[in-house]
């Protein structure tokens, strides 16, 4: 894999909204088939960073490679799943999946994915009537249905409890798979990122403070001890080293709290 | 329980109707003053026999819809074109809203210079006084449209029309609906005034017609031919915006 050409590279990405620092210096190499989950606190620039790989922000300075080649305006190899949803509210659960489909074939599997997040008897309610969690199950249908070479999730199950949540990250893991993505996924959630990612790239202060690699088999079991080993070290690095303590606590709540 | 909550609104109308009728029959209320109800049916009766009433009702709502259908559409393009392109909105907006602030009835009496009391006359004003709240409330329903849904529209690659119809139109279509019927009660409304001051049929001209010979019954008649006309376009109006944006939250669950 490290001999090939990464798909997307940012080369010192620096990000600035007015005054304010947002991203200060990004090097981030992705590679065909990498899953990279992003964590850090809230506001550190998470989604920012997303956009910029969408093309839907451009960078204050630093380069954007795609396949190789300097990059402006939207990236054609991704879809986004946006952090507030985003579905149509005048278009039902079926035809927001359905936008922007060209091909038939594409079309005759929405109902299959909407069955895989579990909305399968939901085609044809309103956006209104449905709850947060199953909004955001809508809108990772759609942008799973399109299985774009660059799959970028920006907290995609934020609103789902820790079962539903656990069935997303199998159907997410087994698309990957299946479909040979490339996925970032933004969380909050530091076990979500360890039992899914084969990366994961810790944001602090606007630049990465570690990228730790999951080298863990999938699909991957909490109980394994090195699955915890790896969540207690990627927390107690956000968290500075105010967690020493609780360290050989393995016992932490499933999910982790926002 | 339920028939009672049917009836209920319509318990003081009646009780109304039927005090009038009383009063009128005793003698209490003048007939000079307004006429009984059943002097306005019967009234109403003789005119439908003669013709004249459908003509004239027939008259009046053609005038509307023509001229609201010329006014609206108008402002429905325009708004569309201003909402959407920029350069046509800098050339365009700002004297529209100047025009915006002459009272449109107010151009009554040069109306009449220009087109004497003919069709044109009507259907100006009309047009005239239609065409703002659509040309307002469509290029601020295009305006107001969520920037994110247009992003998202964006990533998912919808370009050009079909971002137009499937993102940008219906995002605007409350705002526009609220617009027509507004326009529709502005509709009716300068009708009437038009219809009474310069025109030799429709509603308003048979109310007029009817004061000088002192028939107060065609008079009242006239009066409440309005307000149904005007009711009735607004229950219209109503029903198509229910059904055409039921997505609404306000209309789900009914
Ligand atoms: N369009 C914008 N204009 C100005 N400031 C912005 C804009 N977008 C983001 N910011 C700022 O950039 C910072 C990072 O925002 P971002 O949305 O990337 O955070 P995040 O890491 O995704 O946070 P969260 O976990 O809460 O979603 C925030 O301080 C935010 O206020
Ligand atoms: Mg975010």
């Amino acid at each position: 894999m490290a001999i090939e050409q990464p798909i997307v590279k940012l080369l010192n990405i620096r990000k600035d909204f007015g005054e304010k620092e947002v991203l200060r210096k990004i090097d981030l190499q992705i590679h065909q088939g990498d899953f990279i989950a992003i964590v850090g606190k809230s506001g550190c620039g998470k989604s920012t960073l997303l956009r910029i790989l969408a093309g839907l922000e451009a960078p204050t300075s630093g380069r954007l490679l795609v396949n190789g080649e300097e990059w402006r305006g939207r990236n054609r190899l991704a879809k986004i799943m946006f952090q507030d949803g985003r579905l149509l509210p005048w278009k039902n659960v079926y035809d927001n999946v359905a936008i922007g489909l060209k091909e038939e074939s594409q079309k005759q599997q929405i109902e299959q994915i909407l069955q895989q997040v579990g909305l399968g008897d939901r085609l044809h309610s309103w956006p209104s009537e449905l709850s947060g969690g199953q909004k955001q199950r809508v809108a990772l249908a759609r942008a799973l249905i399109h299985e774009p070479k660059l799959l970028l999730l920006d907290e995609p199950l934020g609103a789902l409890d820790a079962l539903t949540r656990i069935e997303m990250h199998e159907l997410i893991e087994k698309l990957w798979k299946e479909k040979q993505l490339t996925a970032i996924l933004v969380t909050h959630d530091v076990e979500e990122a360890v039992a899914l990612a084969n990366r994961v790239v810790i944001i602090e202060e606007g630049r990465i403070a570690l990228e730790v690699p999951v080298r863990l088999p999938y699909p991957r079991h909490r109980d394994h001890p090195l699955f915890m080993k790896l969540v207690n070290q990627i927390l107690n690095k956000i968290l500075g080293n105010k967690r020493m303590t609780v360290e050989s606590n393995s016992n932490l709540p499933a999910v982790e709290s926002q | 329980m339920k028939w009672k909550t049917k009836i209920l609104p319509w318990v003081i109308p009646i009780g109304l109707l039927l005090t009038w009728q009383v009063s009128a029959s005793i003698g209490i209320l003048s007939t000079r003053v307004l006429p009984n109800p059943l002097d306005i049916v019967s009234a109403a009766t003789n005119l439908t026999k003669s013709g004249q009433l459908p003509a004239d009702v027939w008259t009046s709502t053609k005038r509307a819809f023509v001229g609201f259908l010329i006014g609206g559409g108008l402002g429905f393009l325009l708004g569309l074109v201003n909402g959407i392109s920029k350069i046509s909105e800098k050339l365009l907006d700002s004297s529209i809203q100047m025009i915006r602030n002459i009272p449109h009835l107010a151009l009554l009496p040069i109306v009449i210079l220009w087109f004497g009391i003919g069709e044109e006359a009507k259907l100006f004003l009309v047009a005239l006084g239609t065409f703002f709240p659509i040309y307002l409330n469509t290029y601020h329903g295009i305006r107001s449209v969520d920037p994110s849904l247009i992003e998202m529209a964006y990533v998912y690659e919808l370009k050009g029309f079909s971002l137009f119809w499937h993102v940008i139109f219906p995002a605007a279509l409350p705002s526009i609906l609220v617009g027509v019927r507004f326009a529709l009660g502005i509709t009716w409304v300068t009708l009437i005034v038009a219809e009474t001051i310069a025109a030799d049929s429709g509603i308003g001209y048979m109310a007029m017609n009817a004061r000088e010979f002192m028939q107060l019954d065609v008079v009242v008649l006239s009066i409440l031919l309005y307000a149904l006309l005007g009711k009735l376009s607004d229950m219209i109006a109503k029903i198509a915006e229910k059904r055409l944006i039921k997505w609404h939250p306000s209309h789900q669950n009914e």
